[in-house]
C-alpha cells in the first residue's frame, strides 16, 4: 500500500498561516505576550483574538491573564499538545514540498 | 482576513515564513549577553584570591581542613578560605542576579525564557563544588585499595580541579550550556565550548607539568581566573555589540 498522501496530515485548526504562527512564535518561549504576537504577525487586536480563541478551544493554547503594573496582559503558553500539533504541521509540509521537489 | 485553511499555500513558502518567523524570536529573546559578562566580571573580581604572596611556597595547611562551606576555593592556593567564600556568594548570586535579568527582560520584550533548568544547575551545580572534594578524598584515601585504585583517574584529575579553585569554573560552564540549549544560542554554545577549552587547558597544564615545590610564581595561580574570564567578558561584549533592541 502506498504512503497516505501528507495532505492527511494537515490540521485544519493548525493549517492556517497566523494561527501556525502564534504556534512557532509560543513554541520558542515559555510564555509570548499578546502584543508581541500582533507586532510580529501584523494583526489586528480583534483578529488576533479570534485566532487565540480557537487555539485555545483546541487546547493546543493556554492563555494567563495578569497585570504588570496597572496594564493588564495576557501570556501564551503552547500545550504539550500545541507543540505535538505543530511538529506534525510542520512534518507533513516538508513531506508535501519532498513529494513536489 | 482569512479565517481558512491554506490548503494551496505552497509548503515551501508557509515553511520558509515559520522559519523567519523563528528566526526572529529567537533573536529578540536572545539575552545571554548579560549572564556572560556577570561571570566573567565576578571572576575578574576573583583575581586577588588567585594572586599568592611572594615569599609563599608550597600549600599551607592539610587538605580538606578548612571550613566546609569554602570548599570551592580547594586547598592549593594561599587565599583558598576566602576565595572558597568568595565563590560560594558569587556563584550562587551570578544565578539569581541572571535569573532576574531574564524575568525584567521577558516582561520588557514580551518574550519569557524558560530558566527553570538555569537556576536549577546553577544550585545543584554550586552544591556539587562544595560537596564533591569531600566525597573525592573519602574515595582516594578512605576505601580499599581497589575501589580508590580504579577510579583515581577521576578523582585526582578532578580533585586538581576543585584544588586549584576552578570548580566554579566548571559550575558555571555548565549554567551557562544549559542556558545555550534554553535560548537555542549556537553563539553562547560556542563561547561556553571555548571557556570550557580553557579551563581544561589549563588544569591539563598544571597537571602535566608535575611542579616542584618553588616552581610557581606568585603569579601562576591568575591563570586558572585570567583566561576564562577574558573569554567571557568578550563573548558577553560581542553578543552586546551585535544583539537586536528590544
Amino acid at each position: 500500500m502506498s504512503d497516505p498522501f501528507p495532505t492527511n496530515g494537515l490540521d485544519d485548526t493548525v493549517h492556517q498561516r497566523h494561527r501556525l504562527g502564534i504556534l512557532t512564535i509560543a513554541a520558542e518561549t515559555e510564555t509570548v505576550e499578546v502584543s508581541y504576537l500582533r507586532e510580529a504577525l501584523e494583526l489586528t487586536p480583534g483578529n488576533l483574538s479570534r485566532h487565540l480563541a480557537v487555539l485555545e478551544e483546541a487546547d493546543l493554547i493556554e492563555l494567563e491573564r495578569g497585570y504588570h503594573g496597572r496594564r493588564p496582559k495576557t501570556w501564551v503558553r503552547i500545550t504539550a499538545q500545541g507543540r505535538h500539533a505543530l511538529e506534525a504541521e510542520l512534518d507533513a509540509l516538508r513531506e508535501l514540498l519532498r513529494r513536489r521537489a | 482576513m482569512s479565517d481558512k485553511p491554506h490548503h494551496d499555500a505552497a509548503p515551501g513558502e508557509l515553511l520558509a515564513s515559520m522559519a523567519d518567523l523563528r528566526r526572529r524570536t529567537r533573536a529578540a529573546r536572545h539575552a545571554y549577553w548579560f549572564p556572560l559578562i556577570l561571570f566573567g566580571l565576578l571572576m575578574a573580581a576573583a583575581l586577588p584570591f588567585y594572586l599568592e604572596s611572594a615569599e609563599r611556597v608550597g600549600m599551607v595547611g592539610l587538605p580538606g581542613d578548612g571550613p566546609l562551606l569554602a570548599a570551592l576555593g580547594g586547598d592549593f592556593l594561599e587565599h583558598s578560605t576566602g576565595l572558597g567564600w568568595y565563590w560560594l556568594v558569587a556563584l550562587l548570586a551570578g544565578f539569581l542576579i541572571s535569573l532576574g535579568w531574564y524575568r525584567w527582560r521577558g516582561e520588557r520584550t514580551g518574550l519569557r525564557t524558560p530558566t527553570r533548568a538555569y537556576l536549577r544547575a546553577g544550585v545543584i551545580g554550586t552544591l556539587a563544588g562544595v560537596l564533591l572534594p569531600v566525597v573525592l578524598r573519602f574515595l582516594l584515601f578512605n576505601t580499599d585499595a581497589g575501589v580508590s585504585g580504579a577510579t583515581s583517574g577521576v578523582t585526582i584529575s578532578l580533585l586538581g580541579v576543585a584544588n586549584r579553585g576552578m570548580f566554579p569554573h566548571l559550575v558555571i560552564a555548565v549554567g551557562l550550556l544549559v542556558l545555550a540549549r534554553l535560548e537555542r544560542s549556537r553563539a553562547l554554545l560556542v563561547v561556553t565550548l571555548c571557556f570550557t577549552a580553557a579551563v581544561v587547558a589549563v588544569n591539563g597544564w598544571f597537571h602535566l607539568s608535575e611542579f616542584e615545590p618553588g616552581d610557581l610564581s606568585r603569579w601562576s595561580f591568575l591563570l586558572a581566573a585570567v583566561p576564562p574570564a577574558v573569554i567571557l567578558l568578550v563573548g558577553g561584549t560581542a553578543a552586546l555589540l551585535t544583539r537586536r533592541p528590544a
